[in-house]
């Protein structure tokens, strides 16, 4: 069966959103979990994290699927800043919740500061392959169609 | 909107207390409704990992909430600074991050935080009981107050951390829930040689593994090959801080948990630790034996008064590379020991930990270290680091050369 989303180069993703509007943009996806603080390098972005299987991988500007986070609980702050200097990924979707993300949104909502979006894709086997573009979907918008 | 909220939170909701309470209610309730809480609860206190310089947006936050009259309403401990703030600082902490760090603390002061500046509240006189709920930050804090002390805590992260503080709520999900302390992965270490935990080293890399194996699972830690002292259960807990994504772990006959859990353990999915896991671990931190030591880092987390009572212990000979031990500023050290440090050349630092900053940087040789963590975040910021016991780490500074690390096998 053809995927026309794919055949297009943009593969459509149904996330349950957390905070922000769905948008369309590159994907990274992570294999292990990642720490905000100590293990994404503040003045690229991208992953540091030695021994991390995508260290070194451009988060900036990307809709990263990370299967979790792990490690210090400064993240927020760390992921503040790169928001704040234009280095942060435009989107985290993770299979599950994590306050790390919803405490560093609120924080820059208080400033004039850009935002990730927020989305939950609890079926993980869906998360595309880097480099890919997805276009997030609400769930809750479609539901009843099924997917 | 699912989750309950009280009168008094509906009117911090809605501003009757100010846009920082309104702020702080916000975060509260936004993560209460990401992980479907049905409540909030309160804490007793909280423990803020915010006190170091992360950049100018933290300021900027820091001062719009103190502009909206943010306040913490229950008793909030900064966590570790990004520089020592005292006057006995190393000269490398006297410049503009030094400004940034101490313009964090003011900022806390303004919030009603109290400065304690330490990454090991536990040593502190205002550590929770057993049961008591709190709102704890830091990693290997969070850890040891809910496996050591068996407090509740989330590993609340910052921000959630400072709203808990400015509502004195929490949302009510995770470890601060009967059903989130239960145990989703065992981890056997009956086939681990007890030598490993002749030293700090055993628990260091236990700790560091764990978190790795279990990731966001709340492991149970089964057949332990000889029993842990408190200062190994710190390390276990924060090696697993770094790795790992849970907020407790439980050790068999170790811990005080353990025991309400032990019927379930047996039926969850398991994993087996081998003495390889361990070789394995310590030879990506490690430098070759003889190679010059630039520097030893001692102290995290902040030792506390029996690790200085070790350390001190070891200090017979004089040593040959600067010696590094981070420490609270507030910690009831005992007077002698510490002149003995002093006398044996040995520099506290304080407020701070040293895996960031400059103390690490431009060193002549390997940085040498007793702490799992200090290696992890000083490897992601390039550093090659080699880690060791207590003893090792004490002997390295007194030869000057990385020690030969005795491989333990059964």
């Amino acid at each position: 069966m053809i995927d026309d989303g794919i055949s297009s180069g943009i593969l459509e993703i149904s996330v349950r959103m957390l905070s922000g509007a769905p948008i369309e943009a590159p994907a990274v996806r992570l294999t292990a979990p990642i720490s905000p603080w100590g293990g994404i390098d503040p003045d690229t972005g991208s992953v540091c994290d030695v021994g991390h299987p995508e260290d070194g991988a451009a988060l900036a500007g990307r809709v990263v699927f990370a299967p979790g986070l792990k490690g210090s609980t400064a993240g927020p702050g760390a992921l503040l800043e790169l928001f704040a200097a234009g280095r942060g990924p435009v989107a985290f979707v993770t299979p599950a919740p994590e306050a790390s993300l919803i405490a560093a949104v609120f924080a820059a909502a208080l400033l004039p500061v850009p935002r990730p979006v927020l989305a939950v894709l609890a079926n993980w086997c869906d998360a595309p392959p880097s480099d890919v573009t997805c276009r997030m979907i609400d769930s809750d918008s479609v539901s009843g169609t099924g997917d | 909107m699912t989750v309950h909220l009280e009168s008094r939170d509906a009117a911090d909701l809605a501003g009757t207390h100010g846009g920082g309470a309104r702020w702080a209610m916000g975060m509260v309730v936004a993560v209460a409704e990401a992980f479907g809480a049905e409540r909030l609860i309160d804490i007793d206190q909280a423990h803020l990992v915010g006190a170091y310089h992360s950049g100018p947006a933290n300021l900027d936050l820091l001062d719009r909430l103190i502009k909206a009259g943010a306040r913490v309403r229950v008793p909030a401990t900064l966590s570790a600074s990004s520089a020592d703030l005292t006057e006995t600082a190393p000269a490398c902490y006297a410049g503009g991050h030094a400004r940034g760090a101490r313009a964090v603390v003011e900022r806390g002061l303004a919030l009603g935080c109290t400065p304690a500046l330490t990454c090991a509240p536990y040593f502190l006189g205002t550590a929770p009981q057993r049961d008591q709920v709190v709102a704890w930050a830091e990693s290997n804090a969070a850890i040891f107050a809910n496996t050591v002390i068996g407090a509740r805590s989330l590993k609340t992260p910052q921000y959630l951390d400072l709203a808990c503080a400015l509502t004195g709520r929490a949302p009510l999900i995770g470890a601060l829930t009967d059903v989130g302390r239960a145990p989703q992965i065992c981890v056997d270490i009956s086939a681990l040689s007890p030598a490993w935990f002749d030293t700090s080293l055993g628990a260091e890399l236990l700790g560091c593994i764990v978190g790795k194996v279990a990731g966001a699972l709340t492991p149970f830690i089964s057949r332990p090959p000889c029993p842990l002292d408190a200062l190994a259960l710190r390390s276990v807990c924060a090696g697993a801080g770094v790795t790992g994504g849970f907020a407790l772990l439980h050790i068999e006959a170790m811990t005080p948990e353990a025991g309400g859990w032990g019927d379930i353990a047996g039926s969850l999915p398991a994993v087996r630790l081998y003495d390889e896991d361990m070789q394995t671990l310590l030879a990506s931190f490690e430098s070759a034996p003889g190679d010059t030591v630039g520097a030893v880092f001692l102290g995290a987390p902040h030792f506390g008064p029996e690790d200085l009572n070790r350390l001190a212990a070891l200090l017979d000979r004089p040593l040959k590379t600067p010696l590094f031990v981070s420490v609270s500023r507030g910690g009831t050290f005992d007077a002698g020991g510490l002149n003995r440090l002093d006398a044996a050349g040995v520099i506290l630092v304080h407020d701070t930990c040293t895996y960031y900053g400059p103390l690490a940087e431009g060193l002549p040789g390997a940085p040498v270290t007793n702490s799992v963590k200090w290696a992890a975040y000083a490897a992601n910021r390039g550093f090659r680091p080699h880690l060791t016991s207590l003893e090792g780490a004490v002997d390295a500074a007194q030869t000057g050369r990385v020690p030969l690390t005795v491989r333990r096998t059964q």
